[in-house]
C-alpha cells in the first residue's frame, strides 16, 4: 500500500496536469461562485427561522394541552417538519457552507461574512481550531499514520497499522458513540484529550483550547437546549427534544460522509516517511489515494458539502466546492492515463465498507501482526 | 464656534433587535446575517453599512457624484472626513477609501470619485454604478477635520480630486453661517477638468467672505493665477484672507489645509516652513500610487504594523520574512492550501507565487504563498 506505481518523472507530469487542472478553475472564481454561496446562505438561514417556527407552530395542536386544536397528525407533522429541516439547515450550515469556507475556499471574494477567518459555525468546535487541525494536520498529511489525526480520531483503530489493543473490542461501540456525539467528537478533536490521556501533553497545555470548545459548546447547546425551549414556556422538553433531534440528524449525516471519504476498504494510509521531501506530484498521488468519492445526485453532493467529491476536495481544498462536479471528469480523465485508482462508489458500500472495517479492526491481527505498510 | 453637523441615532428597532438575548437565540451568526438575508438593508453591520446609490451626477467628463442612502447604522460624519467603499465586482469586493465631499448637515453622505486611467475601481464606479445599486460603506473616518472651534481665517489649497474633502468642508461651514475669511486655491488641468466649478463659483457670488482662486496649471486662461503652485500664489492667497503682514511687520498664516499630490503638498509645506509655521498646515496625502511591477528587482520593505517595525524585502515570502524578522505568524502547511497563515495586507502589492496572481492595496493574502512586489504593510 502507498507504493508508488509512477516514476519520478511520471510523477511530475501528472502533479503539472493535477495542478493545470487547479489554475483554470482559480481564473474562473468570480460571480458565480460568489452567487452561489450567497444563494446556499440565504437557503440555510430562511430554512433554519422556518424550521424553528414550525416547531413552535406544532406546540398548540399537543392534545395533552386540551385545546380545541388539539390533533395528533398535526402535531406530528409540524414537529417532524420542524426537526427534519433544523437538521439539514445545520448539515448545510456546517458543511456546503462552513466547512468550505472555513477552508479557505470564498477568500478571495474580500467579504468577511465568507471568509475563513471570520466564520463561525453552529457546531460546537471553535471554526479556529478546526482550521488547524483540520486544514492544516489532515489536509497536508492526509491518512499518514501518526501525523494525520483523523486516522481513528485518537478513540477508533481505522486502519491496519494501527497497534491493536484489547480496548479497540468496543470499536464499534467507540464508533457508534461518536457517530451520535460527532459534534463533540469534532470540537474535542483538536483539544487532542488523547494526548493528556497518554501523558504526551500536561493538562496545562490542554486547557486553553478545551476551555474554548466548552465555551463554544455551551454557547450552541445553551440555544438549543436552553434558550429556544424557555421560549415554550411549560412545553420545554417538547423544543429540547426536536431541537435534539436536529442535532442528532446533522451528526449521524456528518460522521456518515466523513467516515465514507478517508476510510472505505480501497482507501490506501502512509508511514510518516513519505512526507519527507515529498514532491507535489507525489502529494497529489497520496491525496488520490488516501480519499474516496461517493456517487450521487446534485442536491446530495450539495448536502454532503460536496465532500462526496472528497478526491477532489484533497487536491483541490481551496477551489469553491460547487465546482468539483465539473473538475472530476477533469481528474478521472488524468487518473484513467497514468493509471492511478480513482475510487468511487455509492454511499451504501462506502458505508458498508468503512462499519465492515470497524468491525473487523476491533479484532486482533491474525496472521503477522501489525504490518506496516511499504 | 464648533460645527455642530447632522447626527442621527440607531434607529429605535434596531436598538430593540440587536440585544445579547437575541444574538444568543441567531448564535453564532448574531440575528443580524439572518435580517440581512431577508433585506440587505436590514443589516446590523456597523463595519461595512450598506447604502444605496440614490443619485449620480457628472462633475466632469472622468468625475462623478455619487448620493448615498446608508442604512439606520450610518450616524454621521465630519467635513473632511473619509469612508472605505466596498464594491462588489466580479464576485469580489474591492475597497478603496474616498472623502465625502458634501454639507455633513445632509442626511445622506456623497462621495466624488475621479475615474484614474489605471484605477480599476474608480472607473467601474464611473461608468458602471447606477441609481438603485447596492454598495457597503465604513463609519467615517480620518483626522483631516476642522478643529471644534472655527477660527476666523481658513485657507484650502487643493489640486485635481483633492478638492473633495474641501468641498465638503465649504459646504458645511457656508451651512452653519460661518463668517470668517475663507480663501480655497484650486488647482485643476483646466476649466473642464475643474471639479465643482460651477458650486464654486455660485458660493463665491453668494458669500462674501469666501475667496476662490481657480488656477488652471496646463491651459491658458482669464484667471489671476497661472500654472503650478509658487510663492506669488500663496501670497496671492493671503491677501485675500486678512494673512498679510501685521503691523510688527510679520506674517501670521491662517489654518490651513492641503489635499492633492505629494508635491504640491511638499512645496507647500517648505514656504510655511519658510514663515516658520508649519503647524498650521494640516495636509492629506494621496495614496501614492502602485509602483510598476517588478518581476526581477527586489525592492520596498515589509512593514509589520502591529510589532511597529520594517525590514528590507529580501524577495523570499513574506511568511518567511516575517518569521526571519523574529515573528511568529500562525502558520500551516506553507504551500498555500491549508490558509492558517492568512493575515491581513493593509497596504502594497503581492504576487502569488503559484499563481501570478496580484493582489493591491488592503486584502487578506496568504503569508507563504505571497511575494512582496514593493512596499508591504501587513497586520503582523
Amino acid at each position: 500500500m502507498g507504493k508508488i506505481a509512477l516514476n519520478a518523472e511520471q510523477l511530475a507530469n501528472f502533479g503539472e496536469e493535477i495542478d493545470a487542472i487547479k489554475q483554470t478553475a482559480l481564473l474562473q472564481r468570480g460571480t458565480r461562485d460568489a452567487r452561489y454561496i450567497k444563494r446556499v446562505v440565504a437557503f440555510q438561514r430562511a430554512l433554519a427561522i422556518a424550521s424553528r417556527m414550525s416547531i413552535y407552530a406544532a406546540l398548540p395542536f399537543l392534545p395533552s394541552l386540551g385545546l380545541s386544536l388539539a390533533s395528533w397528525p398535526l402535531f406530528w407533522t409540524l414537529i417532524c417538519a420542524g426537526s427534519i429541516g433544523l437538521g439539514i439547515a445545520k448539515i448545510l450550515d456546517n458543511m456546503e457552507i462552513g466547512h468550505n469556507i472555513i477552508h479557505g475556499q470564498y477568500d478571495w471574494m474580500g467579504d468577511p461574512r465568507f471568509h475563513s477567518k471570520h466564520y463561525d459555525w453552529d457546531t460546537n468546535c471553535p471554526s479556529e481550531q478546526w482550521a488547524h487541525s483540520h486544514n492544516y494536520e489532515h489536509h497536508t498529511y492526509t491518512n499518514v499514520l501518526g501525523k494525520d489525526r483523523d486516522i481513528g480520531y485518537g478513540i477508533l483503530r481505522m486502519d491496519k497499522a494501527q497497534h491493536w489493543h484489547p480496548a479497540y473490542l468496543a470499536n464499534p461501540i467507540f464508533a457508534t458513540l461518536l457517530m451520535l456525539f460527532f459534534d463533540m467528537g469534532v470540537a474535542l478533536h483538536d483539544v487532542e484529550m488523547d494526548s493528556l490521556r497518554t501523558g504526551k501533553r500536561s493538562f496545562k497545555e490542554t486547557w486553553p483550547k478545551l476551555k474554548q470548545s466548552l465555551r463554544k459548546t455551551a454557547r450552541i447547546w445553551g440555544k438549543d437546549f436552553i434558550l429556544f425551549p424557555a421560549l415554550a414556556g411549560p412545553l420545554f422538553p417538547v423544543v429540547m427534544a426536536a431541537n435534539a433531534v436536529a442535532n442528532l440528524i446533522r451528526n449521524i449525516w456528518s460522521f456518515t460522509i466523513i467516515f465514507c471519504g478517508h476510510f472505505p476498504a480501497e482507501v490506501h494510509t502512509f508511514p510518516a516517511s513519505v512526507c519527507e521531501n515529498e514532491t507535489k506530484g507525489h502529494w497529489y498521488y497520496r491525496q488520490l489515494l488516501g480519499s474516496a468519492n461517493i456517487e450521487g445526485g446534485k442536491i446530495f453532493h450539495i448536502m454532503s458539502g460536496n465532500l462526496s467529491h472528497q478526491i477532489e476536495h484533497h487536491l483541490f481544498p481551496d477551489v469553491p466546492a460547487h465546482r468539483y462536479a465539473e473538475l472530476s471528469v477533469a481528474v478521472r480523465e488524468v487518473c484513467g492515463r497514468y493509471g492511478i485508482p480513482y475510487n468511487t462508489g455509492p454511499l451504501w458500500s462506502q458505508y458498508a465498507s468503512v462499519w465492515a472495517k470497524i468491525f473487523t479492526l476491533a479484532l486482533p491481527p491474525r496472521h503477522t501482526g501489525n504490518i506496516l505498510p511499504a | 464656534m464648533g460645527l455642530a453637523t447632522n447626527t442621527t441615532s440607531r434607529s429605535a428597532w434596531r436598538r430593540i433587535i440587536d440585544t445579547p438575548l437575541i444574538n444568543a437565540l441567531a448564535a453564532p451568526h448574531g440575528i443580524g446575517r439572518y435580517l440581512e438575508v431577508i433585506n440587505p438593508m436590514w443589516s446590523l453591520d456597523k463595519t461595512r453599512i450598506p447604502a444605496r446609490i440614490s443619485a449620480i451626477t457628472a462633475e466632469t467628463d472622468d468625475t462623478v457624484s455619487i448620493e448615498l442612502s446608508p442604512n439606520g447604522e450610518w450616524t454621521h460624519f465630519l467635513p473632511g472626513q473619509f469612508v472605505q467603499v466596498y464594491i462588489e465586482i466580479d464576485g469580489r469586493l474591492h475597497s478603496r477609501s474616498y472623502s465625502l465631499s458634501n454639507s455633513a448637515y445632509h442626511q445622506k453622505p456623497r462621495i466624488t470619485v475621479k475615474a484614474h486611467e489605471d484605477g480599476f475601481v474608480s472607473k467601474y464606479i464611473n461608468s458602471e454604478l447606477r441609481v438603485g445599486d447596492r454598495i457597503s460603506i465604513s463609519p467615517a473616518a480620518g483626522e483631516f477635520v476642522l478643529p471644534a472651534d472655527t477660527p476666523a481665517a481658513l485657507l484650502f489649497i487643493a489640486a485635481g480630486s483633492g478638492i473633495t474633502p474641501m468641498m465638503a468642508m465649504l459646504e458645511t461651514l457656508f451651512e452653519h453661517g460661518h463668517s470668517g475669511a475663507i480663501t480655497l486655491l484650486y488647482y485643476s488641468r483646466n476649466s473642464a477638468e475643474c471639479i465643482f466649478r460651477k458650486r464654486l463659483e455660485e458660493l463665491a457670488q453668494r458669500h462674501e467672505n469666501f475667496s476662490l482662486l481657480l488656477v488652471y496649471s496646463s491651459a491658458p486662461s482669464q484667471q489671476v493665477l497661472q500654472g503650478h503652485f509658487n510663492q506669488h500664489h500663496l501670497l496671492n492667497a493671503l491677501s485675500t484672507n486678512n494673512g498679510l503682514a501685521d503691523h510688527t511687520g510679520s506674517i501670521s498664516l491662517p489654518l490651513t489645509y492641503i489635499c492633492g499630490p505629494a508635491a504640491l503638498i511638499d512645496q507647500v509645506s517648505a514656504e510655511f516652513e519658510l514663515f516658520s509655521q508649519g503647524d498650521k498646515l494640516h495636509s492629506e496625502r494621496f495614496k501614492p500610487a502602485n509602483r510598476a511591477l517588478n518581476t526581477d528587482g527586489i525592492s520596498g520593505s515589509i512593514a509589520f504594523r502591529q510589532s511597529q517595525f520594517a525590514v528590507e524585502n529580501d524577495g523570499s515570502t513574506l511568511l518567511e520574512q516575517a518569521e526571519s524578522a523574529g515573528l511568529s505568524p500562525q502558520s500551516g502547511c506553507r504551500m498555500g492550501i491549508c490558509h492558517t497563515c492568512t493575515c491581513l495586507k493593509t497596504s502594497g502589492t503581492v504576487r502569488n507565487i503559484n499563481s501570478g496572481e496580484i493582489s493591491r492595496g488592503e486584502e487578506h493574502i496568504r503569508l507563504c504563498i505571497s511575494q512582496a512586489v514593493g512596499d508591504v504593510t501587513l497586520s503582523l
